[in-house]
């Protein structure tokens, strides 16, 4: 069922859904560090924000990721208001924090970026691996002091190191080196890493290995090559 | 069950406990007052002196709402009104304690009560026409420093349980129409309209829950801790009335962590409702069963917040969660949920007995009703209050409270503003306090005098919001923290103009990007005292604090021609700073702190600020 | 029906901390992932991962107490030597609900309302001599 609704002044008909995703397939270019499609709305970036109007109210700001599409929606993405609380978000993310997208969104507001932590505390790593059913991360403290770590800041064995986590963060803050999950100088947990039986790389982790219950460990090439042998071998039969 | 025979056996329990509760209350006793304020007091110490004699009964009572003439202690006697005193030492004797006035026990409630013909005084003053007491209109409060909070039978006698019989025999549409017709507005803060709360949770479908927020973790508001030690009772028959109306089974009791005794004593209530049919499975006969589990907080101010409180409750960290859904299409459990504050469930039963037109008759257009304040800081008279909602705050401050020398009123809590003295004419209502940029908030009202920095305040405030801020959303989490360093910046005479343009900067990014409602309001005190002191700012970016507050924008000593040598300054001194000196006594300027401590307590003012 | 939140406090009140052995015993008897636990613990004010002294003193920084005056009492504290004593834990709070006595200050469990810096420097010196007794607070005795 197509809805109709204004964005910026044109017309489109687009699918039920969230607002972010709708104006995202439409092409336009809404900064968002804590949202995914998978996890669901969270809210901590605060940087989707856009102007809604609806049912003869006025305009209100609003994060697109948390609201969803309704028919006779007019939408803003642009505007002085936007352009300034963005700004400020954006401005108390360089001032705290350091990574290649905070560097990216504070050209746009031509900010300098001073921090030097990369974790923006956006959520996604946590939350993916709650939704896993994992869990083996989560955040400790409270306000300013709070961090992403594993349970009493010692190496949990409850990780798999499946990298889910690694593969979501917006700022490589949480990221795996040597065997070790780290954010910062934390190591969240420490792995054992099983090589490819074919060629030797380093493909997957003790523990993700033993839940996944596969037989052989082979890399992604040689698992290519090894069904295309299997397949050309049998077609020479 | 046929409903005329329901209805005449409820009448009947009714009728029996309402009898014992008249002989208890309006017979011979001696009530203190033992709720935590009056605990702080030494009520307690008072009342093991008084039970000494076994002659006399004497019975412990929840707030009178008084509590600068705590420890408070009445006595009905030979069929005479109650007598109260005030103050009392453990080490007079009841008679020679100062007398405040006297007071028929019915008469602060706005129900039509059943109750002996008492003899009032005619040589002392009577409680009504008290300052402090002359103003209020008692609804939430009606009970409080009455009756024993735990006694069923003082409780229907004051008319409780009366409303949930009649309730009962109506429809459960009805009833959410009579609390939508009565104007009543969530006490909590947000002041969202409750019936159409009830309405919007009434509509959806499945498993319902009703909650109590009794989080309150406003610092110098304890409205909600005075109604449930004091009254207790009149919580859960409020709550056991909304469950009937929206169809909920099952409701919770969030109470903060730091309230041990209302922990305790709801719990207790909700164990002697169930003995009696008033909660628990076919309650009064009928088919509605309702349960009340209590739940405790673990010391979050976030967790008022009401997605927070569910999270709380649903065994995670308290954090906000998205809104839209609300709680009441989809809240604890993913279930349509009504989370209502505890002053705004104890309204609900005189609601229901009086009907919504008497409940509407009070208030202004907009803020129906009474409201219960908090009022502490620089008052004469201090303590809990429950006034009309209209009512002027220079009235409350300066009539009720006997305020002198106010500078400004803090209103609504951690996350309200500061009202300036010369705008004190506005009328205690929701939309008017927030014209001023301050909130109703909770009911907390902080007199401040002209002693008080209005920059420290908002630096308390700032920090205050900083620690408890749960941390999930930037603005919240980072402005806040960039806010407090400025400030303090500026406390220490390092404050630049340009520092006070970045802190209005920051407070609209944080109050209009943040996720809760927390974050939104965080910047209030802030705001308000930027726009109605903005001098005092500019005062301390030249390195001047008038009030001498700011520890590092001020000095100490001693003027030896005025010193007595009395020592009470030395006595007094936290850092150990002041030593004697050939009679006299010196401030050791390396180890002096600034507190001003001795300032304060020197009678022959020979402690120089400068 | 049983709540994380209960359970935990009931530890914390036992104990005065969580014990990791408790902790991993609940996440276990609720089926909730232990790093959700530690979050919890580190999270909410009441509770602490490590031991709390013999004496616990509270001191009130709610609005009213700070207009009293309770600011200072952290210093006495500290001149007291109290904060740097093992065998006490101070912990400031913001609000026991009794701001018309201000300024509050809780020591073992036991609220003491319009305190002074004086009165405190009388008070905190006879726990040092009561070491050896265990208090806790006499909330249980109402």
């Amino acid at each position: 069922m197509a809805i109709k609704i204004e964005v910026d002044g044109k017309n489109y008909e687009v699918k039920k859904g969230k607002l972010l995703d709708v104006l995202i397939d439409l092409g336009f270019d809404i900064p968002h560090l804590c949202y995914h499609k998978a996890i669901g709305s969270y809210g901590a970036c605060r940087l989707c924000l856009v102007e809604v109007k609806e049912n003869g109210d006025g305009w209100r700001i609003v994060t697109s990721c948390s609201t969803d599409v309704k028919e006779g929606m007019k939408v803003r993405t642009k505007s002085q208001r936007i352009w300034e609380l963005r700004k400020g978000v954006v401005e108390l993310l360089a001032n705290h924090t350091s990574s290649e997208i905070v560097k990216e969104l504070a050209s746009l507001y031509k900010i300098e970026v001073k921090g030097d932590k990369k974790c923006v505390l956006c959520g996604l790593c946590v939350n993916v691996c709650n939704l896993i059913g994992i869990s083996a991360i989560s955040f400790e403290n409270r306000g300013v002091e709070r961090r992403v770590n594993a349970p009493f800041g010692i190496p949990t064995e409850f990780c798999v190191g499946c990298l889910a986590c690694t593969n979501l963060c917006p700022t490589g803050a949480i990221r795996f080196e040597n065997g070790k999950l780290m954010v910062g100088d934390r190591v969240l947990s420490e792995h054992k890493l099983l090589r490819c039986v074919r060629c030797g790389k380093e493909v997957l982790t003790e523990r993700h290995y033993e839940k996944l219950g596969v037989k052989d460990i082979l890399c992604e090439n040689c698992k290519r090559l090894m069904q295309a042998e299997k397949y050309f071998n049998s077609k020479q039969l | 069950m046929r409903i005329r025979i329901r209805h005449q056996k409820g009448m009947k329990m009714l009728d029996k406990l309402k009898e014992k509760g008249i002989d208890e209350l309006y017979g011979d006793r001696i009530a203190v007052g033992t709720s935590t304020c009056g605990v702080a007091a030494g009520a307690l110490e008072v009342l093991e002196v008084l039970a000494l004699d076994d002659t006399k009964n004497v019975v412990e009572v929840g707030c009178l709402g008084f509590c600068s003439a705590e420890p408070l202690v009445y006595v009905q006697e030979d069929g005479k009104a109650a007598l109260v005193y005030r103050n009392v030492k453990k080490t007079e004797k009841i008679e020679e304690a100062e007398i405040l006035g006297w007071f028929y026990p019915w008469e602060f409630s706005p129900l039509k009560l059943e109750h002996p013909e008492l003899e009032g005084y005619r040589e002392c003053p009577r409680l009504i026409e008290h300052p402090f007491y002359r103003k209020q209109v008692k609804i939430v409060l009606r009970n409080c420093g009455i009756i024993e909070p735990l006694s069923i039978n003082q409780y229907v006698a004051m008319g409780g349980y009366c409303a949930l019989q009649k309730v009962l025999e109506k429809k459960p549409e009805d009833v959410v129409e009579e609390v939508k017709k009565s104007g009543l507005r969530g006490r909590g803060g947000a002041g969202f309209p409750t019936g159409l709360k009830w309405e919007i949770a009434r509509k959806n479908e499945g498993e319902k829950y009703v909650i109590c927020n009794a989080d309150e973790g406003d610092p110098g508001a304890y409205m909600d801790r005075s109604v449930l030690e004091g009254d207790p009772f009149s919580v859960i028959e409020g709550m056991t009335i909304g469950a009937y109306a929206i169809g909920a089974e099952l409701g919770f009791v969030y109470v903060r962590n730091e309230y041990p005794l209302a922990v305790k004593r709801i719990e207790k209530v909700i164990e002697i409702a169930k003995k009696y049919g008033f909660l628990g499975k076919n309650i009064m006969n009928t088919d509605f069963s309702f349960d009340i589990h209590v739940v405790r907080g673990a010391g979050a101010f976030v967790c008022g917040e009401e997605t927070a409180l569910i999270a709380s409750i649903e065994g995670y960290i308290g954090e906000p969660r998205i809104r839209p859904p609300y709680p009441a299409e989809k809240g604890l459990w993913g279930k349509p949920t009504v989370i209502n504050n505890v002053e705004t469930w104890a309204n609900i039963s005189p609601i229901i007995l009086n009907g919504w037109k008497f409940f509407a008759s009070l208030g202004t257009e907009k803020s129906k009703g009474t409201k219960v304040f908090s009022l502490v800081g620089k008052v004469k008279n201090s303590g809990l209050i429950e006034v009309p909602m209209g009512i002027s705050l220079r009235e409350v401050v300066e009539e009720i409270g006997m305020a002198e020398n106010v500078k400004a009123v803090q209103t609504g809590g951690p996350t309200g503003g500061c009202v300036p003295k010369n705008l004190m004419d506005v009328a205690v209502d929701y939309e008017e306090l927030t014209k001023l940029g301050s909130i109703m908030g909770s009911g907390g009202m902080v007199v401040l005098d002209n002693a008080t920095c209005m920059v420290d305040v908002a630096k308390y405030f700032l920090e205050f919001s900083k620690i408890e801020s749960c941390g999930k959303c930037v603005p919240c989490r980072l402005g806040l923290a960039e806010m407090v360093d400025i400030i303090e910046r500026i406390t220490k005479g390092e404050g630049s103009l340009n520092d006070l343009e970045e802190l209005e900067r920051l407070a609209d990014v944080v109050a209009n990007t943040s996720l809760c409602g927390f974050g939104k309001t965080a910047p209030n005190p802030l705001l308000t005292t930027l726009r109605y002191f903005k001098e005092e700012y500019e005062e301390h970016i030249k390195g001047v604090c008038l009030a001498g507050i700011c520890r590092a924008l001020v000095r100490y000593r001693i003027v030896e021609d005025k010193c007595t040598g009395c020592g009470l300054c030395k006595l007094n001194c936290p850092a150990d700073a002041i030593e004697e000196v050939d009679e006299v006594y010196k401030i050791d300027d390396k180890k002096c702190i600034k507190c001003g401590s001795c300032f304060n307590v020197c009678k022959f003012e020979a402690v120089e600020r400068w | 029906m049983k709540f994380l939140i209960n359970s935990l406090l009931e530890i914390q009140n036992k104990h005065g901390y969580l014990p990791k052995d408790e902790m991993e015993r609940i996440s276990v008897e609720f089926n909730v992932p232990i790093s959700r636990i530690y979050s919890i613990a580190t999270f909410y004010n009441a509770f602490s991962l490590k031991p709390v002294g013999k004496h616990v003193i509270h001191v009130c920084k709610g609005t009213a107490c700070v207009m009293g005056g309770s600011g200072v009492f952290e210093d006495t504290l500290k001149q007291l030597g109290i904060l740097d004593d093992e065998d006490f834990t101070y912990q400031p709070i913001r609000c026991f609900g009794a701001c018309s006595l201000a300024p509050v200050v809780v020591i073992d469990g036991k609220v003491y309302g319009k305190m002074t810096v004086s009165r405190l420097k009388k008070m905190v010196p006879k726990l040092f001599e009561d070491k050896d007794k265990t208090s806790k607070g006499d909330e249980d005795a109402r």
